[in-house]
């Protein structure tokens, strides 16, 4: 059932005005700080106004145009796409708060470039969240491109130069590709439109959807930071750190990921993708995704490329969870966007704040941090466990659906790998705080000034432990994931 | 097969003159030469049009006043390609002017009209 | 009005102005502002014709009243409303923005300047609406002549030898073109358009009528630019004056595309396409203009040959969609026109602002124009990002139709290719963005903007990008039957 309203082209449109607000008042720094505030929460809020209709079963529409002959670009806000907004959208607001002490906090230039295309790629990711066909969720992946790279590159250095240079090769090229199976998925099928359960059966024989499948999978697994499109993410890392952990951690990625649950979930479909084999391929690649990353992570000495290695393997999880092709599987995956998210980037404000406050980036410097900012750093306690997958944390509650999908597709190498990976897990976060706590005869005086610095990872590691505890929220999580899952796998 | 060589003349002579005109604006040099081998093109395109107009036995196309009857086209050359050449022959000669023009202005920059020094020359003046 | 006037009408306003404007050589200000007045009638009168071919209708303009095939016919279809509707209006911002640099780069030369941009937009106004072969010769010759003077306008004094090597090369292109009419003509007695297409399908193709086709198409890929005979095109945009290559650039070769697919389709028909062998040509020079070109516009240092290069690449583009023999392709590769010749006539304008302004003409100096040109900068990278192929932005959908046309014809390789030209368009235009905003700025910087007129020129084009992109699919709908009646394809 289909309503009409302009809500979803609301949501986008809000951040894009805030970001060509930003633009124009870049002399006055706390207007045009309220600028990325005040469009956080109207976002926020507009995105939530969506809950109690898709909850109801309605799918909210927005029509742009028509394209050619069977093929509206158009956007349609389903249980999945509201959960991505959500999330996203919901995490700015943290996000924002933290930029701002962090920006102001390390006299950063550039700040009006950095918030305006802060506000364009958050546009681009509810963009992609509400997107309804391939074409514009493809339309709004490249948005995402182009608003990222000024804040992939904003140190200026040479070392962001080439890291700036380094995504856009990669996400340009991923791009190409997905265009190219977009318009051949339109010349196989003459549509583009998502539907619950995938719309190319019998689009073409098996080895062509296959092949299919493969290039659909680079196009949005470069975002998701798949083994072997996965090396611009540690490169990334030379960003600032609200940029690592909003868009690195939640948004760019999770919009790869988010991607790659669509394709699975309403392009090809669970039944196609098992007829013509591919799901193995993938659950092949995820794991192994898992693995690697994780043993990358363990050698890192540098604080935010471990986290993100640790993002990249996390992300395969989710992969991996798709792959499944069951529904637990489907809802572990959903659950795992949001629950890593939270907990990811309360890791990552972690780092920031650490780094504002010493200019610290490597683990090996930070022995006894935890001394000089006790609350920063059982935040970070709070999200390592988590990661972990520890009871009473949120992180528990996803790996338990992805736990039960493989053992419902009986991937017992998929469980093997989950349950692996969660010691990888400890292995490489708690050392980090093991140091953090560790006495060395330094004196360190706790100094956890500027509130909009370290306010933010105590909220997110609060969310995470309540995620993980009140039924409530976790019922609301479980409504939107079950929604999405009954509709692919029907019933 | 000697008289098809004749018969085909007029495109033997086009063919040698677009040719020759072509060659000379490559292989030539100096910028003069080559505005000469461009209006060599041209008239080869020309005489092209003009032979193709030509009728064995054939009058000038003007019908005398004391005709009676219909004209008989075969008496009288074909008018049209000559009055096509004629524009031709004006665009060619306002070409040639504004050739003419640049050549004078080229030579008084670069006071050669040599190509390979002209390009040396461009070359270095970054 | 009688509709039957309205083609001689658009030739005429800037035409009789040229004519004029010498008149008044004691004001020269007020060369320009009849530049755009004759200019703005014609793009009135366009509109009215479009308005009046929208549905597919034709009107007929017989020279003197002389009937064809003994008279000159003028034709308005809906696609040349379309294109003359491009050309005005596009020759009118142009003119508007190029005020001021004309001032400084052709202080002494004003008067002739505008008379010969008035007889060069008029030219192409008689490309677009002739239909008949040979007017299409004369007017193509005045339309060159007009372009080598441009070209040599300004002051730099390698614009001359460039603009000569142009009128050599450009003049063996139209000798070609003028030789193929009289092969055609030998054959079939007629010079008319629609009178060839009938001869020439009762007679079927003979060796004449192939050598005639062939020296056509050469001639007119000389003029338009097409690999491998673009070598004029490069050293003619760059040390043409900034105001010129404004003009030059985005509409000259594109009204030589139209006659070409105009000829192609129409005189000889679509048929040949696929029996005299033309599409895969095409196809393969498109695809090497595009590797070739891109590649070299990324070796380049100075934006004006960057922009050549570019511009040689996407003409490479537009001639591999027509090759294809696919009409979503077609449509969309008049579509491209549309959007490219819009994309770079505001890239051109940001470069004449760069060099007016501030003297900048080398991509490594464009990290000083940041803080300096805020704006100018904003529209360089909406319209860089437009020609990469990012949606919304208008370039995206011209490409995605090319691409779907390729997937339709059956020929998946070359909707890589098509995919591929993004990619390598990305590879330059992102090297110029990246050093325009992402190098350290040594000085201490004051806006500065470009003269006003260039820079609401410049504004204006760079929205209307965004404006063509959400229209484009409505534009694409509405040409798929009537830009090129089913007739003919």
């Amino acid at each position: 059932m289909e309503i009409y309203s302009i809500r979803p082209i609301l949501a986008i449109l809000v951040s894009a005005i805030a970001a060509a607000l930003i633009l124009f008042t870049n002399k006055h720094k706390n207007l045009r700080e309220s600028w990325t505030l005040i469009a956080a929460t109207l976002k926020f809020l507009i995105v939530l106004s969506l809950f109690p209709l898709v909850t109801e079963g309605k799918v909210v529409v927005f029509k742009f145009f028509e394209l050619l002959p069977g093929v509206t670009c158009s956007l349609r806000v389903d249980a999945l796409g509201l959960y991505f907004a959500l999330v996203s959208s919901g995490l700015w607001i943290v996000t924002s708060i933290f930029s701002i002490g962090y920006m102001r906090g390390l006299q950063e230039h550039e700040q009006t470039r950095y918030f305006a295309s802060f506000a364009l790629s958050l546009s681009a990711t509810i963009g992609i969240a509400f997107a309804g066909d391939l074409l514009t969720m493809f339309a709004f992946y490249e948005l995402l491109t182009i608003a990222t790279y000024p804040l992939v590159a904003h140190k200026e250095t040479q070392e962001a130069i080439v890291a700036g240079r380094k995504y856009l090769v990669y996400c340009l090229g991923a791009a190409s590709v997905f265009l190219f199976c977009i318009a051949w998925t339109y010349s196989q099928t003459g549509t583009l439109t998502f539907q619950p359960g995938g719309f190319l059966e019998n689009a073409a024989d098996p080895k062509t959807l296959g092949l299919l499948f493969i290039l659909f999978i680079y196009g949005a697994g470069v975002k998701s930071a798949l083994f072997p499109v996965h090396a611009w993410l540690p490169t990334a890392m030379v960003a600032p750190t609200p940029v690592s952990a909003l868009l690195h951690a939640v948004a760019v990625v999770k919009a790869g990921v988010f991607g790659i649950l669509r394709i699975v979930g309403f392009v090809f479909g669970p039944d196609l993708i098992r007829d013509i084999g591919m799901g193995n391929v993938l659950a092949f690649l995820a794991g192994f995704t898992i693995l690697f990353a994780s043993m990358m992570a363990l050698a890192q000495d540098n604080l935010k490329r471990r986290l993100a290695y640790s993002t990249i393997s996390q992300l395969a999880y989710i992969v991996l969870g798709s792959a499944l092709l069951t529904p637990s599987g489907y809802v572990g995956s959903m659950l795992h966007l949001s629950n890593h998210a939270m907990m990811k980037i309360t890791l990552f404000f972690c780092a920031g704040v650490i780094y504002v406050k010493t200019h610290k980036e490597n683990i090996s410097e930070m022995r006894g941090i935890g001394y000089k900012l006790p609350w920063t750093m059982i935040a970070f306690t709070v999200g390592a466990i988590g990661l972990s997958g520890f009871p009473a944390f949120s992180g528990f509650i996803s790996k338990w659906y992805l736990c039960k999908g493989a053992i419902e597709a009986k991937l017992w190498g998929a469980l093997a790998i989950y349950l692996g990976g969660a010691l990888l897990n400890a292995a490489y976060l708690v050392p980090v705080v093991v140091t953090a706590f560790s006495r060395n005869g330094q004196n360190f005086k706790p100094d956890e000034s500027s509130w909009t610095l370290t306010k933010p990872p105590v909220i997110t590691a609060i969310l995470t432990i309540l995620f993980g505890l009140i039924p409530l929220l976790i019922g609301w999580q479980l409504e939107l994931a079950n929604m999405a899952a009954r509709g692919i796998f029907g019933g | 097969m000697l008289n098809q060589i004749v018969g085909l003349f007029n495109y033997g002579a086009t063919f040698f003159l677009i040719l020759f005109g072509i060659y000379i604006m490559i292989v030539r040099n100096n910028y003069f030469r080559k505005t000469i081998g461009m209006v060599i093109l041209q008239t080869g395109v020309i005489l092209f049009f003009i032979s193709i107009a030509a009728k064995w036995g054939a009058s000038i196309p003007i019908i005398p006043h004391d005709l009676h009857g219909t004209v008989d086209p075969t008496l009288y050359e074909n008018p049209l390609p000559h009055a096509l050449m004629l524009t031709a022959i004006v665009v060619g000669v306002s070409t040639l002017g504004v050739a003419l023009t640049l050549l004078v202005s080229i030579f008084r920059s670069y006071h050669t009209l040599e190509e390979d020094k002209i390009l040396k020359e461009m070359g270095d003046r970054k | 009005m009688n509709p039957n006037m309205i083609p001689a009408l658009i030739f005429l306003c800037p035409f009789m102005t040229a004519l004029m404007v010498p008149f008044f050589h004691t004001k020269r200000s007020v060369s320009q502002i009849l530049t755009l007045a004759a200019l703005a009638g014609s793009f009135f009168f366009s509109l009215k014709g479009l308005s009046i071919t929208g549905n597919g209708s034709v009107i007929h303009h017989y020279m003197g009243n002389w009937t064809p095939p003994y008279g000159i016919e003028w034709r308005l279809d809906t696609l040349s409303a379309f294109m003359s509707l491009l050309v005005s209006a596009l020759a009118f911002i142009v003119i508007f923005a190029t005020g001021v640099t004309v001032e400084k780069e052709c202080t002494n030369a004003k008067i002739p300047y505008y008379t010969i941009v008035l007889l060069h937009v008029a030219s192409l106004l008689g490309i677009i609406l002739t239909h008949d072969l040979f007017n299409l010769f004369v007017f193509l010759e005045v339309a060159s002549l007009t372009a080598y003077a441009l070209v040599a306008s300004g002051n730099d004094t390698r614009g001359n030898v460039a603009s000569f090597r142009y009128l050599l090369i450009g003049t063996a292109g139209a000798s070609f073109y003028l030789l193929g009419v009289g092969y055609l003509y030998a054959a079939t007695g007629t010079l008319n358009m629609t009178d060839m297409a009938l001869r020439l399908q009762e007679l079927g193709i003979s060796r004449t009528v192939f050598l005639g086709v062939t020296l056509i198409l050469i001639g007119l890929a000389i003029k338009m630019g097409l690999f491998p005979f673009h070598g004029w095109l490069p050293d003619a945009y760059t040390h043409a004056s900034d105001s010129a290559s404004a003009l030059i650039a985005p509409l000259m070769t594109k009204v030589m595309i139209y006659s070409f697919i105009r000829i192609v389709l129409w005189v000889i028909g679509r048929n040949t396409l696929t029996t005299l062998g033309i599409g895969p040509i095409l196809t393969v020079f498109g695809t090497l203009a595009i590797v070739a070109g891109s590649i070299m516009a990324f070796m380049q240092r100075r934006f004006k040959r960057l922009l050549a290069y570019s511009s040689i690449s996407h003409i490479g583009l537009i001639m591999l969609a027509f090759g294809l023999g696919n009409k979503t392709a077609l449509i969309g590769a008049f579509l491209h026109i549309l959007n490219h010749a819009c994309m770079k006539a505001a890239l051109f304008l940001v470069a004449a602002t760069a060099y007016h302004r501030h003297g900048i003409d080398d991509i490594f100096d464009f990290s000083k124009l940041r803080g300096k040109m805020p704006y100018t900068m904003a529209a360089f990278c909406v319209a860089a990002l437009s020609m990469v192929g990012i949606p919304p932005l208008a370039g995206f959908f011209g490409k995605w139709y090319i691409l779907v046309g390729s997937l339709q014809a059956g020929k998946p390789i070359f909707a890589v290719l098509v995919v591929l030209s993004s990619l390598l368009t990305a590879l330059y235009f992102f090297k110029v963005i990246e050093q325009t905003f992402f190098h350290r700025q040594k000085e201490n910087v004051t806006v500065q903007e470009g003269p006003l007129a260039l820079v609401i020129s410049t504004g204006s084009l760079a929205i209307g990008l965004l404006i063509l992109g959400y229209f484009a699919p409505a534009i694409f709908h509405w040409g798929f039957n009537l830009l090129v009646p089913a007739g003919v394809f």
